[in-house]
């Protein structure tokens, strides 16, 4: 466990030195690119650099700008005009309202898919679950939110983009979460979509794979009946190398989330990326990156920790 | 599947029906007609033509950005594997660091901050896409080196680089393209992701290109079907046909216990 | 009367080169009490005979011709039936028993299972019960608490049978029950089994490659070669006075303080091409006795002395 910590807080290390070489490699002086503000003063220039140590060595400057990160100092948004950091957080939230339902139903889903596929194989139902998986797998996030919107377009009934409507937003807090609901659906429907085809996959061909095992003979012939030994015996095995893939997977997940905010312009961090590159906001980017790198990372973390609770081969220690 | 993909890429000039970049100023957002067989785009473009044109850039970015990943994975794999040790540590921390970091996301960010020429573009997808092929190569790597072929090589007195060239390289190649083709249908996909978001190069004719026009000049919301289908329909296919490859290629080349189980469901 | 009774039986794969004739019309009956050996090379057929009397064959298996167990005709038993026997009458331990348990259930839990599922017993007891017959088998009840990983490949083999056995089972077949074991656990092993046929009064049909193995513990001894039996008799019968030249090449091979310094004559050859298997004794092509009568042989075992069979045309008749 302590490894696994150890791990995160290296990778999490890695994001900043990546981060930081990134964003040095812009041309021009740091400080008139990370503050394109044309207000600003040639004094106020220096005294910015002299803040962010941009007249040190590059290590010196490295240094600095791992302790402002831990901080909360994360630069100040060239469009917003405001720190970083509390342009990030709400945005933050509104993101994880969209990916965490959205990944949950796609888990189980997906694992549920997996399952009746690879037990029943080579059936028509097995056949039929394994290529709208495939198709599933192939589909660009960003199209399938397309089809959507051009569907209801023309159908109606479902605003396609935003959160919540105007008049919802200042109104009472049921209104307020009917209308979250209405327009939370089709992000939330293609997200789930595009990411429960690759759990599918996986989930059938770990449980084929469970299925050639000799304790599953050995279960089997102690005179069970074949849904019992599915539930008590193969699935707990399958879902093991399934979590795996999905904690390697969270990374996909969350790109799709950008994609999907985009697309149905969810206030989300996907979308202020997405805006940020228009405005050429090299603070707010950067912040983007560090918080989505950092969610990543504690998502596989705690992918770790459920994998280490279902498998007693893996000591807590 | 794949061989017509190539051929529509290759033929692109004689099969397309006009220039993608001719302007029908007369059929602005036109739906399916004979002329114009899946109508026109908001300023007059032919879809077909485009869609054709288009799978040049993206076929031709999905086989350069795994070049790119290939060399970089087998070389990461193949060092890692054998020298072992401390490099191994290093590189497969390295690798699991890529692993782990949303790679369409760095993508963007680093496509906004670099500029997004075509270069850059393939540059980007291909130094994100390496890490499978490295973890593939090293495993392969640790079996081979075990084996006595090699052993007795390195006895003879061959150099590191010798045993790994001679020996270890030309087997585990197979695995290799086993990946080749599951990388080529991600690149495609990050490719036309990019595209789509306005951070790969817009002026090049892609499908994520005719995507991100149809989405941002509103034919979307406007419900023009012929506009937004096609570029989609295209990136499916070719996403699909890489991947099924990449499964064909790899239940052929790791073959492992098929069928003859005991239960299921009878 | 015989415990199991079977006769005619054929059993055969479907595979995309043809059938493959795993069992061949085999007769064989055993009475209650008695530890049976079936010995032969891979590919004989032996595991194939074992698991079609508990009915766990490949979905491609094509069965003819009668088990009877107690009884009971199995083979046109419906399924529900047959789990009911399954298990509780009729138990298995299986070959590399350290494949046969569950990596992610407690050792105990997998005792217990069985009880569970025959004999309507609730957990607790059943538990209680598993950590008894784990003493019994010389498992510390302690260890009914550890997962298989933790234990050695002896006390996993130990915690197989004590599986096997939490029901009473009127017969046990033991599939290769210690190969991948070392010798010494081999040998107690062995004993542990011809203790629990004295405790248990139970029916032992031990599958081995083995015949040395088999010959110590075994009161009667079958030997199968492609499909069919080679020879069949008491274990004194079989050792003193082999007469099919099958048996006399095994028998041969076994390392033993008489024959060493003569070369162990182990049979030269491959067994058959169970695609097909040539006409007449299917041994000719390896025996070294082989006249051309034997190509037209085609009867099943001939009486030797009572209880004691060859099938080979140098038996007299």
């Amino acid at each position: 466990m302590a490894k696994r910590i150890a791990t995160s807080i290296l990778t999490f290390f890695g994001t900043l030195v990546l981060t930081f070489i990134l964003f040095r490699l812009l041309p021009g002086n740091p400080v008139t690119i990370l503050f394109r503000n044309p207000q600003l003063t040639h004094a106020q220039i220096v005294l910015l650099a002299q803040q962010f140590g941009l007249d040190k060595p590059l290590w010196v400057q490295f240094l600095l700008f791992v302790e402002n990160v831990f901080k909360g100092n994360w630069g100040i948004s060239f469009f917003y005009r405001a720190p970083v950091t509390s342009v990030l957080f709400p945005d933050l939230l509104n993101s994880i309202i969209l990916l965490l339902p959205a990944t949950i139903i796609a888990i189980l889903i997906g694992v549920g898919l997996g399952i009746l596929s690879g037990w029943k194989r080579n059936s028509k139902t097995d056949v039929g679950i394994l290529t709208s998986s495939l198709v599933l797998y192939a589909i660009p996030t960003f199209w399938l939110g397309i089809l959507f919107i051009m569907l209801i377009v023309r159908v109606g009934g479902l605003p396609v983009a935003g959160m919540v409507s105007i008049q919802a937003s200042s109104g009472p807090p049921l209104v307020y979460l009917e209308s979250l609901a209405r327009h939370i659906l089709l992000p939330m429907t293609t997200l789930a979509l595009v990411t429960l085809g690759q759990f599918t996959i996986i989930m059938r061909s770990s449980l084929l794979s469970e299925l050639t095992e000799d304790y599953v003979t050995a279960a089997y012939a102690k005179g069970m009946s074949g849904s019992r030994l599915l539930r008590k015996h193969i699935v707990p095995n399958a879902l093991l190398p399934t979590v795996s893939i999905i904690a390697i997977s969270i990374g996909t997940i969350v790109a799709g989330a950008v994609l999907t905010e985009t697309v149905f312009s969810w206030p989300g961090v996907g979308s202020l990326i997405y805006d940020s590159i228009g405005r050429r906001d090299y603070p707010v980017l950067q912040g983007a990156f560090l918080i989505v790198a950092l969610f990543v990372i504690v998502a596989n973390f705690v992918a770790d920790l459920v994998y280490a609770y279902l498998d007693p081969r893996v000591k807590y220690s | 599947m794949l061989i017509v993909l190539v051929l529509i890429a290759l033929l692109a000039p004689v099969i397309s029906p006009y220039p993608p970049t001719k302007i029908d100023l007369n059929a602005i957002l036109s739906p399916p007609s004979y002329q114009h067989l899946l109508g026109t785009t908001e300023i007059g473009q032919d879809v077909l033509s485009l869609i054709i044109w288009g799978s040049r850039i993206s076929l031709l970015v999905g086989f350069l950005a795994t070049a790119v990943a290939m060399v970089v994975g087998t070389l990461f794999g193949i060092f890692a594997g054998y020298i072992g040790g401390i490099v191994d540590e290093v590189l497969m921390r390295t690798t699991d660091f890529f692993l782990v970091i949303p790679a369409v996301v760095l993508a963007i960010v680093v496509a906004a901050v670099l500029g997004n020429t075509l270069l850059n573009v393939v540059l980007i997808i291909g130094l994100l896409s390496w890490p499978a092929t490295a973890r593939v190569v090293r495993s392969a790597t640790l079996v081979y080196k075990q084996m006595p072929f090699v052993e007795a090589s390195k006895g003879a007195g061959g150099s590191t680089l010798h045993v790994l060239r001679e020996h270890i390289l030309p087997n585990v190649m197979p695995l290799v393209y086993a990946n080749t083709a599951l990388t080529i249908a991600n690149a495609i996909f990050t490719q036309s992701a990019l595209v789509f978001l306005g951070v790969g190069d817009v002026s090049d004719i892609s499908w994520g290109q005719t995507l991100h026009f149809a989405y941002s000049s509103g034919a979307i919301t406007a419900g023009d079907y012929w506009y937004a289908l096609p570029p989609g329909i295209m990136i499916v296919l070719s996403v699909l046909a890489f991947a099924l490859t990449g499964y064909a290629l790899d239940e052929i080349l790791n073959p492992r216990l098929r069928g003859g189980s005991l239960f299921g469901s009878s | 009367m015989a415990l199991l009774e079977i006769k005619g039986l054929k059993v055969g794969f479907k595979t995309q080169a043809g059938l493959v004739h795993a069992v061949d019309e085999i007769d064989l009956s055993l009475v209650q009490g008695e530890i049976v050996g079936l010995a032969g090379e891979s590919g004989s057929g032996k595991s194939t005979l074992g698991y079609s009397i508990m009915k766990i064959l490949p979905r491609n298996a094509l069965v003819q011709g009668s088990i009877n167990f107690d009884g009971i005709e199995l083979l046109t038993l419906t399924q529900s039936k047959l789990e009911e026997i399954r298990g509780k009458r009729i138990a298995m331990v299986f070959q590399g028993s350290m494949n046969s348990l569950n990596p992610l259930m407690r050792v105990e839990e997998q005792v217990a299972e069985p009880m569970i599922l025959h004999q309507q017993a609730n957990e607790k007891q059943a538990v209680v019960e598993a950590r008894n017959l784990l003493e019994l088998v010389g498992v510390d009840k302690e260890k009914g608490r550890h997962y298989p990983h933790e234990l050695s490949g002896g006390l996993k083999q130990r915690v197989a049978i004590a599986m096997a056995l939490s029901t009473h089972p009127a017969l046990l077949i033991a599939d290769e029950p210690t190969t991948a074991l070392d010798v010494m656990t081999q040998a107690q092993i062995m004993r542990l089994l011809g203790r629990i046929r004295d405790e248990f009064k139970i029916t032992i049909l031990m599958i081995s490659h083995d015949l040395a193995l088999l010959s110590e513990t075994c009161d009667r001894l079958i030997l199968m070669y492609a499909g069919k039996i080679a020879e069949i008799g008491s274990r004194d019968q079989i050792v003193r006075n082999p007469r099919h030249p099958y048996t006399q090449g095994l028998l041969g091979s076994i390392p033993s303080v008489r024959n060493i310094g003569r070369a162990s004559s182990s049979i030269p050859g491959d067994p058959p091409d169970p695609l097909n298997p040539p006409a007449g004794c299917r041994f000719k092509p390896r025996c070294s006795f082989a006249k051309d009568v034997c190509s037209t042989f085609e009867k099943g075992p001939l009486y030797v002395e009572d209880g004691h069979y060859a099938a080979c045309v140098l038996v007299g008749g």
